[in-house]
Formats: structure tokens, sequence, C-alpha cells
């Protein structure tokens, strides 16, 4: 593995919100670390966050990461720093094999990867220039 | 987040709501549904959900007083 890259777009919210740090890979494969807790009261629990797919074009990038039980969150956004940042919530009890779906696909366009997830999206997110996340659907 | 006493009220199928798992982006919050229940030791079980996707199944016990959770 060679030497990996903080990356520059907007595609940093994933971080921002679960608290951990994105890197892409010199293949253009995204890698994430990090482990946040989460504290209710007396209820303390893990959310681990593991990439298992990314898609990464001149002007758009694509993550899917795996957070806890079923739930997996797919993060799409363009590299311009105005452009509109999308989170997906997706129920991988819905899907087949989430495991490099993206790249066994062949997807080109990371704005189709939504499309992959078909019925397993259960809600969508959006943030745009205002920096507030709005439920789109 | 729950007392004992309020442990000891829940039956199976109540739902219980705690706090948002993204904070950063939405006030939806954890729901916890409770999946089974025992008086003695007082023991209940929940299957925990976000946005209706599965996180997994915790469980909380007494101890001492206080609630412990096992996750």
């Amino acid at each position: 593995m060679g030497a990996v890259t903080p990356i520059t777009t907007e595609i940093y919210t994933l971080a921002d919100v679960l608290g951990f740090t994105l890197y892409v890979q010199p293949d253009q494969s995204l890698k994430c670390k990090g482990t946040q807790t989460r504290v209710f009261g007396d209820l303390v629990f893990d959310v681990p966050v593991e990439i298992v797919s990314s898609c990464v074009s001149k002007d758009a990038a694509a993550v899917l990461v795996r957070a806890i039980g079923n739930l997996g969150l797919l993060l799409v956004a363009g590299h311009e720093k105005s452009s509109t940042v999308v989170l997906f919530v997706v129920d991988f009890a819905r899907m087949g094999k989430p495991e490099g779906i993206m790249e066994d696909k062949g997807i080109s366009d990371p704005r189709k990867a939504p499309d992959l997830m078909g019925e397993a999206i259960v809600a969508r997110y959006a943030k745009g220039a205002t920096k507030k996340w709005d439920k789109i659907s | 987040m729950i007392t004992v006493e309020e442990l000891a009220s829940l039956e199976k199928g109540d739902l219980v709501e705690t706090m948002p798992l993204l904070s950063g982006v939405t006030e939806e919050p954890v729901v916890l549904r409770v999946k089974e229940t025992d008086i003695d030791p007082l023991r209940v079980s929940f299957v925990s959900t976000w946005h209706g996707v599965t996180l997994g199944s915790w469980t909380a016990v007494e101890e001492a007083g206080e609630v412990q959770w096992e996750l």
C-alpha cells in the first residue's frame, strides 16, 4: 500500500458527521478509519465504520459504509465545494451483498451509485450551500 | 437514559425513543422495541432500530439498583 493522501472534497462531510478520517488511496479507492462512541445516558456503544464500496470520478465521489448492524450510509458528492452532498440511509437487510457493489457493477459515475441500492434506501438527506442537512425523502 | 422503574414498567412491544444517532444530520432517534422481559432478575431485551434499520439486539439489566446495558 502506498502513501495515502487526505481527500479535499465535500465528501469530507461524512467524516465530519461520523467523526472519521477519510483517505483516497493511490488507486483512487477510499479508506476510512475510526470508531465513534455514542452515549445515551447509561447506554454506551461504538459505531465502527468501514467503507465497503466506493467510486471516484473526475468530478464526483461516492462511498458506501457499513456502520452498525444492518445500517449502511451512502454518501455522494461532487468535488466542487459548492456541490450538494447527499446522504442515503441504506438498509443492508433489503439488498444483496454490499461489499464491492460499485466496483462489481462497474459504474463510472458516482452519481449512479444510489440506483444500485434500489429499495434498500430508506431515507435521503441533502446538504447544499446552506450547510444545513435537509431530509429530501 | 432509562431508570430501573421505567425498565420494570416496559412490556413486550413497547417502543422507547432514545437519542439521535447522527445528531449533525437529523434528530431522528434510535428506537428500542421491547422483545422480551424478565421480572426477576429484571432483564429487558430490545431490538434497536434507526430509520427502521436494525442496529442490533441490546439488553438492559438491573444490577445493584442501576441499569446496565449488554450490547
